[in-house]
């Protein structure tokens, strides 16, 4: 029943992360990747709950500060400050996006059952559905061409390792768990002082702007 | 208290300090203080572990010093002692309306941080905290190289942020997959412990272990700069400051593949232990003739270097494919010489572009005539990293030949096309710099000389020292530890 529910919230963080590829409004991203935070924090505090285990909730804890309090509430300062809204279009259309995407989870659900001999069914599934992710993620970097679709795929290519850390094993220890948090945190505060720089330098956030350094033959 | 806490401190203590203090001068005194103090130390640990033959272990055994790691932190430390002293003439005479007031409290922080980075990297046993000290330092490195106001260091750091926060979101992916490997064994939290997966690797299944070195490699292959995935390296090499410049390519790349050495000891006591030699030699193959051709056709002076930097790297990975003691030696040689020649030519290209404002090679002439002090290093630099002797480089260029040469005749024939190639590209575009006589550049005058020139000197007295008394005594105990845990 538990190991249903969890996997059942994984399947659902997956999705969150499909439809941020697919979609076209900037501000549904952001809503979306919101939402796969706050999954991850259920995720977490349900794990937590079934093995009642200190670490876990420290790194509870440590999640819902910094994925569901602190970084959405930089993301929405952002986002009113460079005035995202509109559409992105992604540089390949729709449907062969949805093929791509079809095709990385069928890779990553291989991939971890050619790895995963050893395993619990369930446990197993679970580590796909993540790994699967973190290939969503990648992809999410690379199909637009506007800075902030890039920041928000390795966001969500950090969401996924966490699950992958949280789907086999207890996850990892609470201290490192710090880090990895400060780590992000610091990083998406550069982050949004290049995005501001771009902004203003450029007056928007495409990236073909970034040609200068290109060599040419 | 122990001395890998003590070596820490400084620089945790400066992150907490430096960022309070207004004045210029006194922040870039005290930074260089606490670079001089952590490399006093690095030296006792150094001793320490020399003496003894024992690694020290520190925190619940997540820091680990052995001899290995003593002798980078002393190369790190030493490196960053002289170039911290460095910085404080290059700021002072950095065009003012270029740099933010600002700017320079941000700049010492940013670097303390940087180091304290690549320290952790190098003294960590856990690979959890491995990867956090390297995303510190990445972190801290693309905030150092977006210092300029320019469009074009925008672009040189957004490339390195998204590049290498990809490249180590990939590393983060192969440490949780291995972190499960370990976990099947019943190791728990000790599972992230090198020493602990050194010792258990055997039993981990191989198809996990294989699949985590992968993106291991790949991940922390982006920070070392394999070709595919150098992109982010020239940029971020030719458009930050030169002190930055330096340390990117003198220490940064060398802690990334000290990282990944970690992990190719770790599997070589498994049925895979020939997979990650064979990976090192195929990108490193690549790497050197990628960027030896690459070097035909670059324009701007740190550009040429940056690429020079992918090439020696590349060589360095040849040699640490071959895993022979004879090309492990060759091999710590050439990190530690190419690290110290490469800091002093980024350290002369600095002055030479602050005082003719470009950066261009076709727009550079006649430097021994205007600028002989900076020419001079300049050249000697080049020199060096070319590898002709008396420099240290050439020495272990010539152990690497002779290291391919018993392994395979083909290797060492590709591996001498690569080097005669990037050896004529660097000679080809360097030459004209220094005597030919058509100076279209105005020279300004350094304002501030008093550690201009003697850091670049220094490097290059060591590096031309270590090329004729070569130090055995430094590294032959390194690849005897290697051999050890190896067996």
């Amino acid at each position: 029943m538990i190991n249903d529910w969890l996997l059942f919230l994984i399947s659902i963080m997956l999705l969150c992360g499909v439809l941020m590829v697919v979609g076209t409004h900037i501000t549904s991203v952001l809503k979306l990747l919101v939402a796969q935070n706050t999954l991850l924090a259920v995720y977490l505090l349900t794990k937590a709950i079934y093995v009642p285990n200190a670490a876990l909730f420290v790194s509870v804890a440590i999640t819902v500060i910094v994925k569901v309090i602190i970084l959405p509430l930089l993301l929405w300062k952002l986002a009113r400050f460079l005035h995202l809204s509109g559409r992105v279009e992604p540089i390949v259309n729709k449907p062969t996006l949805l093929l791509l995407t079809t095709a990385l989870v069928f890779f990553a659900l291989i991939l971890s059952r050619n790895m995963l001999t050893f395993l619990p069914h369930t446990s197993a599934a679970g580590f796909s559905l993540a790994l699967a992710n973190a290939f969503v993620a990648m992809l999410l970097v690379i199909v637009r061409r506007k800075a902030v679709t890039q920041v928000i795929g390795l966001l969500v290519l950090e969401n996924s390792i966490f699950i992958l850390a949280a789907a086999l094993s207890t996850g990892f220890p609470w201290l490192i768990e710090l880090g990895m948090s400060f780590d992000v945190l610091v990083g998406f505060m550069i982050f949004t002082l290049f995005l501001m720089r771009i902004q203003r330098e450029y007056g928007s956030l495409q990236i073909h702007n970034f040609e200068k350094l290109k060599e040419r033959v | 208290m122990n001395l890998i806490g003590l070596i820490l401190l400084p620089g945790v203590l400066s992150l907490l300090i430096l960022p309070c203090i207004t004045n210029r001068t006194w922040a870039g005194y005290i930074s260089s203080a606490v670079c001089t103090l952590c490399f006093v130390l690095s030296i006792f640990l150094a001793y320490r572990v020399y003496n003894s033959g024992q690694p020290i272990f520190f925190f619940h055994q997540w820091f680990l010093c052995d001899k290995l790691a003593v002798f980078f932190i002393l190369l790190n430390s030493f490196i960053g002692m002289t170039t911290s002293f460095y910085a404080i003439s290059y700021l002072n005479n950095e065009n003012k309306l270029h740099l933010h007031p600002l700017v320079y409290r941000f700049y010492h922080t940013g670097y303390q941080l940087f180091l304290l980075g690549m320290l952790g990297v190098l003294l960590s046993n856990n690979i959890g905290m491995m990867w956090v000290a390297i995303e510190l330092a990445t972190i801290a490195s693309v905030a150092l190289v977006g210092l300029y106001h320019t469009s074009e260091a925008l672009e040189a750091a957004w490339k390195y942020l998204i590049l290498c926060g990809v490249g180590i979101g990939l590393a983060l992916l192969g440490t949780v997959i291995l972190y499960i490997g370990a976990s099947t064994q019943g190791l728990g939290e000790h599972g992230l412990l090198w020493t602990q997966l050194v010792s258990e690797a055997p039993h981990i299944p191989a198809k996990l272990l294989a699949v985590s070195f992968v993106f291991l490699f790949v991940g922390y292959g982006t920070k070392v700069g394999f070709v595919p995935l150098h992109n982010w390296l020239p940029d971020a090499h030719a458009e930050g400051p030169a002190p930055v410049s330096a340390l990117l390519s003198g220490l940064l790349l060398n802690a990334a593949l000290f990282a990944i050495l970690r992990f190719k000891w770790m599997l070589s006591n498994t049925s895979l232990h020939t997979l990650p030699s064979v990976l090192l030699l195929i990108f490193g193959f690549i790497g050197v003739l990628f960027a030896a051709l690459s070097l035909f056709r670059q324009r701007q002076l740190k550009r040429l270097f940056a690429y020079s930097s992918i090439e020696h790297m590349s060589l360095i990975s040849i040699a640490f494919g071959l895993g022979t003691p004879l090309a492990l030696f060759a091999a710590l040689l050439h990190m530690s010489m190419h690290s110290l020649s490469k800091t002093a030519a980024f350290f002369s290209c600095g002055n030479v572009m602050q005082r003719a404002g470009t950066q261009t090679l076709s727009k550079l002439r006649d430097l021994s005539g205007q600028m002989p002090v900076s020419a001079a290093l300049l050249l000697i630099s080049t020199f060096a990293i070319l590898g002709l002797p008396p420099s240290g480089l050439f020495i272990s260029e010539l152990l690497l030949i002779l290291a391919a040469f018993k392994a395979n005749i083909g290797l060492t024939i590709l591996l001498l096309l690569g080097l005669g190639l990037a050896f004529l590209a660097i000679l080809l575009k360097m030459q004209p710099l220094f005597w030919s006589k058509s100076a279209h550049v105005s020279i300004m005058p350094l304002k501030n000389r008093h550690h201009a020139y003697w850091p670049a000197a220094l490097h290059l007295v060591i590096v031309i020292i270590a090329g004729v008394f070569v130090p055995f005594y430094l590294l032959s105990p390194i690849v005897n530890y290697i051999a050890g845990v190896l067996s």
